[in-house]
């Protein structure tokens, strides 16, 4: 692959994956931004490029953003949740729930479920995708989802 | 299947409102991540040739070196293996003095009547013979002379044929009775008295 066919293909990552990489790399730091910029940065250095390259900058962007919050200030991460978090406009119009509230709910969560949620819900990530991003199988992925689903409900007041 | 009809509908009421969140756009400076990023591509793409060459070498000599290694070896087995093969039996020959006199002396001699006597020697094993040992005839010779190595006389009257005179036996032939004078030979004298006497004629 060329340097200029890499490039282009960053930029198409960028847009497509850029805002959900750094809500992901948010939960360990507040240098997300940084986080996704790296990845990319040492995804174009990559020869071969990998075979799933959205999974593997899930990979990156998460040993990145723990490096970073082991490295630097680590200041409260509910608060950069919230921050990479924004209401859609609605037809049905206001939502019930709080950016703030739904941060706090997000930050209530185990580690791991969370990871697998933000992954799957505002990264559009497949089952398979996130297992290969987190080093997981795919059945421990599915039932981290459906508990983080679960908590989620509880944390929100959500009924059925 | 009723809970599960439940618990698929939760999880689509949650999923849609986590849905009805995105992400915030990412803050990062476009261009000078697509700068940073052609820059890291275009190492790689330099780096990538070099390194598949020196790889490349690596691993030809480090593939080839011990299979080479481990024919040298074979090879060098196999040669010493015909060599010791070929090679002719070393012979070894150990000086024993025995004494007869002593031989004779300390063993009785057995009773030729009652014990069959073992052959010895034949054809093929003519060391045993006590008369063609080495040491023996090597003190022989030591002791009378060349002489010694004649063969041994044979038992009975049997004459003894020689195909080739002796140089004895050939002096007494000469006419003249030159033979008489015993090794007393002047080579011009007997000439010369040879010619004169006109024996010749």
């Amino acid at each position: 692959m060329s340097p200029e066919e890499k490039c282009d293909r960053l930029a198409l990552l960028l847009s497509q994956h850029g805002g959900a990489l750094a809500l992901f790399a948010a939960q360990w730091t507040d240098a997300a931004d940084d986080c996704v910029q790296e990845a990319l940065i040492r995804l174009a250095g990559q020869a071969p490029w990998p075979d799933n390259a959205v999974a593997w900058l899930y990979r990156v962007v998460k040993n990145q953003a723990i490096n970073q919050a082991r490295s630097g200030d680590r200041r409260r991460r509910h608060e950069g949740l919230a921050s990479r978090l924004r209401q859609e406009a609605s037809e049905t119009g206001e939502s019930p729930v709080d950016v703030g509230v739904l941060a706090a709910a997000l930050e209530g969560l185990e580690p791991a479920q969370r990871e697998v949620l933000v992954a799957k819900v505002w990264g559009k990530l497949t089952l398979e995708q996130i297992a290969e991003a987190l080093s997981s199988s795919k059945s421990t992925v599915h039932r981290r989802y459906e508990a983080a689903l679960a908590a989620m409900r509880e944390k929100l007041g959500v009924t059925c | 299947m009723l809970d599960n009809t439940n618990k698929q509908a939760g999880d689509d009421s949650i999923e849609q409102l986590l849905g009805s969140f995105s992400p915030a756009p990412v803050e990062i400076d476009r261009d000078q991540l697509m700068f940073a990023a052609g820059v890291r591509a275009a190492q790689a793409a330099a780096e990538l040739p070099a390194l598949t060459l020196g790889a490349r070498i690596g691993n030809r000599v480090r593939d080839r070196i011990w299979p080479a290694l481990a024919m040298v070896s074979t090879a060098a087995a196999l040669i010493l293996a015909v060599i010791a093969w070929r090679r002719p039996e070393r012979v070894v020959v150990v000086d024993r003095l025995v004494t007869e006199q002593i031989a004779t002396n300390a063993v009785p001699p057995p009773s030729h009547d009652s014990v069959p006597q073992p052959q010895l020697t034949d054809d093929k094993t003519p060391w045993l013979d006590p008369a063609m040992n080495y040491v023996r005839r090597r003190e022989a010779v030591l002791r009378d002379g060349p002489d010694a190595l004649s063969p041994p006389p044979l038992a009975g009257d049997v004459p003894v044929s020689r195909a080739i005179p002796t140089q004895r036996e050939l002096l007494r032939e000469l006419p003249g009775g030159f033979g008489l004078q015993k090794y007393q030979i002047d080579s011009e004298a007997w000439w010369q008295s040879w010619l004169n006497s006109g024996e010749r004629l």
